[in-house]
């Protein structure tokens, strides 16, 4: 299991795993769902006008089995897309606790992004919803810089209340500096 | 010098039918099943979060797959 894996510090406590929006995933399938539905809308569309194929020397009687072969075949290919989909949906999560944010990112098979960023180093911490579909249902963009030498950013797309997130993370970073005595200027310098 | 015979296409005996085809084609998606198995259960396996979801996503992957890999296994030896 995964958090076995990341291997939290004695004591860390996680606060929050968060994965992306339910709209994103939907989205993503409703391709799937087109393509499953596909080779029965062209029978349909065969059914509403059976004098096209015999037109051009088609029976498709005769090829019953080749047609429902390749149907099944269609069928199970668009299924494999979508637990592909599923997948990668269900692997990128953002772990939040006590004392840093792990993000995973699961960009594909066999090609898995995996940062961790201390609470302590962060900064700027801004979120973004743009759209009127993000803004109903409550999901957006959030990004976030980190002080140090090595900088670096991370921003994220399509996660479920971005402010309340924001809140919780800016809540631990706050803690966690009380706990470390650190000041945001000490990380300045 | 008689003209020689030569044929330009083959015999229609010799072109794969559409039964071939279909076997080929059988054994290509079979291929394509089984590596995507054993992919899609290595990745919910290391880093899966929840035995439960991974639970109920193998058992829905198995139940609507296998059963068209049964019936392409069945047209495909039948056609």
């Amino acid at each position: 299991m995964l958090f076995e894996k990341i291997k939290l510090e004695p004591g860390e406590e996680v606060l929050a795993t968060v994965r992306k929006h339910w709209f994103v995933i939907t989205a993503e399938l409703f391709g799937t769902f087109i393509l499953i539905l596909l080779p029965f809308l062209i029978l349909f569309g065969l059914a509403l006008f059976p004098k096209v194929l015999p037109l051009i020397g088609v029976n498709l009687m005769e090829y019953v089995g080749v047609v429902g072969f390749f149907i099944c075949a269609w069928l199970l290919l668009s299924l494999l897309g979508g637990f592909a989909i599923w997948t990668h949906y269900y692997l990128d999560l953002w772990v939040v606790t006590d004392r840093r944010i792990i993000l995973v990112d699961q960009v594909r098979f066999f090609s898995r992004n995996v940062s961790v960023f201390r609470l302590e180093r962060m900064q700027d911490i801004e979120y973004k919803v743009t759209g009127i579909i993000p803004t109903l249902l409550n999901f957006g963009t959030l990004k976030a810089q980190t002080a140090g030498a090595h900088e670096s950013n991370f921003n994220s797309t399509g996660l479920p209340d971005p402010r309340g997130l924001q809140a919780k993370i800016q809540q631990a970073m706050d803690a966690r500096m009380l706990a470390l005595h650190v000041t945001p200027d000490d990380l300045m310098h | 010098m008689p003209p020689s015979s030569v044929q330009f296409t083959p015999p229609i005996e010799s072109l794969p039918s559409l039964g071939d085809g279909v076997l080929f084609t059988f054994y290509a998606i079979a291929a394509i099943y089984l590596i995507f198995t054993g992919v899609l259960y290595y990745h919910w396996q290391q880093y899966g979060t929840n035995v439960k979801v991974n639970w109920i996503t193998g058992v829905t992957y198995l139940a609507t797959t296998l059963p068209l890999m049964f019936i392409m296994t069945i047209l495909a030896f039948t056609i």
